[in-house]
């Protein structure tokens, strides 16, 4: 990865209010042209919060209170909102979890698709018409012109998430949020749709930020994975690495805690107690109640992001000590 | 091996899904009928799991509705300990009290308005299992103990608890009236992973202490691996391959069982590049005809497509629904 990235995230908090709870602290992130970036972590942890904040669709009460977000060189969190509509159907692309709340039920898809193409005003009729062909072909929807003058409900849920997909291509986007896309879906849909999304970035080098709560699914699409704790990213690093030799003790904990196929256990692994709830005053590291590898100073001191030499970053004074 | 504590014989249901009678006769339109569940047998021994897994559509739920009563069978039989059972249409309390359900979503499942003590304490009461509040009042707290609550809990309302902790209520009140059969229809879907694995231990945990059967429904492979001993594989209404555990998930017989094992995504899938299974669940309105999955499946000849397979039995005690495995083909 020595291309420039397309997203690169410093320090993004954002709290709840304009001094109440932090939800996000300190998240540092990039995406390179064509990388599948994973966000997981559990309910809670910010996934949705760090996607909503960089398509700018913050609402109040939730706040940025800190960082900066750049998109190809350029800095997007100080936009006005007309010029970040822009960019949002043009260079930002989004894919929701739920494909029959993101379609309007009462228009066909041809009718949605058109009109997020003919945005720009470039394109005559005959072209756009085209032009939404050739975007549902695209992301493998079979005879599409037929399927131009269906609605939302005459689609199954795999085929309405390509149409968001579809959708979210219009704009010829450098970046894609998909936020939990496989979530609504059963797996012999999510699969194809995963390898859909990874078709999507070797064929047209779109950058990908998948946020999802299930380490299946990165472990199936995603190059790079960031894990969030509380709030904060507590490792980063390629998913092969983070997945199958996780330095932090949360990761660590939620790969075990996770049933697999064939591991024949008695009983799963599980971290003891629950995340704090936001706004919850824990000193230190967040994790620290929970941890088995705690040391005194992890009660005190907040971890900072600590990079390794195998390409992993992880905040965590045990793994540091080691 | 123990007798079976709950057997389904040719077990079917169909909704009725036609057109009001005037529309029909406008249109000319014949009744539609919906088979969600189509002639499903299966026998669950005593303080045994059988884990049932498919795909949203299959009849998985439809099935655990039959089973638990809410909504009664419309073809085939239930037993219970060898006596037939309808809890749907007939006043059987002795297989009320023993039949209870956990559903998939904890926060539809519990009534808001009222507290966990009176959530969990109803069954005592309508059962006469507690017959003075006092009584209700000890054993709801035992019971909230066992489920890893505090008796304390009993007067706070639901919301004020998180999903895995919602989901421990509602299985505590499964256990109120000291159930032999608990149908669990996905009750960690709507979990996260780490408190996924809390509930899936605590459900252990109670099985042995209690020595209750379970149902459980699941669409995640791995978690019915975790959890079952014998499992029972659906696709469109119908149960496509039941074995034990260890023979289906090391040495699945059925084309669409080995496709869902492969698509299932996992920490091992890394990296791994595979060709997701092509097309999606037919209509269950208008199944094609012959074996159902004869549209999906690789193997798929002339007879798969006109005959539909019987349920036969093979080596190692499961049966498997299908044409080219009874042919010795695959």
């Amino acid at each position: 990865m020595t291309s420039a990235p397309v997203l690169n995230i410093r320090g993004l908090s954002v709290s709840l209010g304009r001094n109440g709870p932090l939800v996000l602290q300190q998240v540092d992130l990039h995406v390179a042209p064509g990388e599948l970036l994973g966000v997981v972590g559990e309910s809670g942890a910010g996934k949705s919060v760090t996607g909503a904040a960089i398509s700018g669709l913050l609402t109040p009460p939730l706040v940025q209170v800190a960082g900066e977000i750049w998109f190809e060189g350029q800095r997007i969190d100080t936009l006005g909102s007309s010029e970040m509509r822009r960019l949002r159907g043009a260079g930002i692309g989004m894919v929701f979890q739920d494909p029959l709340a993101a379609l309007n039920p009462v228009f066909t898809i041809g009718r949605q698709l058109t009109q997020t193409i003919s945005v720009p005003h470039t394109l005559n009729r005959a072209d756009v018409q085209r032009r939404a062909i050739s975007l549902l072909s695209e992301v493998g929807i079979p005879a599409p012109e037929e399927r131009l003058s269906s609605y939302p409900h005459e689609l199954s849920g795999g085929m309405r998430q390509r149409v968001v997909i579809a959708m979210a291509l219009a704009g010829n986007p450098r970046l894609i949020i998909a936020d939990e896309p496989t979530t609504a879906l059963d797996v012999s849909i999510q699969a194809q749709i995963l390898a859909l999304l990874r078709e999507l970035t070797r064929r047209l080098g779109v950058a990908i930020l998948l946020i999802t709560h299930d380490m299946g699914v990165i472990a199936e699409a995603a190059d790079r994975v960031i894990v969030l704790y509380a709030g904060r990213v507590a490792e980063d690093g390629p998913a092969v690495e983070v997945l199958t030799r996780p330095r932090h003790p949360y990761t660590r904990g939620l790969v075990n805690s996770i049933p697999e196929i064939g591991a024949g256990l008695e009983r799963l692994q599980q971290i003891p107690g629950a995340m704090p709830s936001v706004g919850a005053s824990i000193s230190g590291c967040a994790f620290h109640p929970r941890c088995e590898d705690a040391l005194s100073v992890c009660s005190q001191t907040q971890p900072s992001p600590t990079a390794r030499a195998d390409g992993v970053t992880v905040a965590c004074w045990a793994e540091a000590a080691k | 091996m123990t007798t079976a504590l709950i057997t389904t014989e040719g077990l079917s249901h169909t909704f009725d899904v036609s057109l009001p009678l005037a529309a029909r006769i406008i249109r000319q339109q014949p009744r539609h009928y919906l088979h969600a569940v189509t002639d499903v047998s299966f026998a669950v021994p005593s303080q045994r799991t059988f884990g049932l897994v498919g795909e949203s559509g299959c009849g998985k739920s439809t099935l655990a509705r039959c089973l638990s009563g809410l909504i009664s069978p419309t073809g085939g039989k239930i037993r219970f300990e060898g006596r037939p059972i309808d809890l749907a249409h007939t006043p059987d309390p002795a297989a009320r009290r023993a039949v209870q359900m956990v559903f998939q979503d904890p926060f539809a499942s519990l009534n808001p308005r009222w507290t966990v003590g009176e959530t969990v304490g109803d069954p005592l009461l309508a059962f006469g299992l507690a017959t003075t509040r006092g009584e209700m009042r000890s054993q709801v707290g035992a019971l909230l103990v066992d489920v890893g609550l505090s008796a304390g809990d009993a007067i706070r309302y639901p919301h004020e608890f998180s999903g895995g902790q919602r989901q421990r209520i509602a299985i505590a009140r499964a256990l109120a009236s000291r159930p032999a059969f608990l149908i669990c229809d996905e009750p960690t879907s709507a979990l996260d992973v780490s408190v996924q694995a809390h509930v899936l231990n605590l459900m252990r945990d109670l099985q042995q202490e209690h020595g209750l059967t379970y149902l459980f429904i699941s669409h995640n492979l791995a978690v019915v691996d975790h959890m079952a001993d014998e499992v029972g594989v659906m696709y469109l209404g119908r149960m496509v391959e039941r074995q034990v555990k260890a023979h289906l998930f090391s040495a699945p017989r059925h084309p669409y069982t080995r496709l869902l094992i492969d698509a299932a995504p996992s920490i091992k899938s890394l990296g791994r590049e595979s060709i997701p299974m092509a097309g999606e669940t037919p209509s269950s309105l208008s199944p094609p005809p012959g074996c159902a999955f004869h549209t999906r499946c690789p193997y798929a000849d002339a007879r798969c497509r006109s005959e539909v397979p019987a349920f036969l039995a093979t080596d190692g005690g499961g049966s498997v629904a299908c044409h080219r495995v009874e042919e010795g083909k695959i």
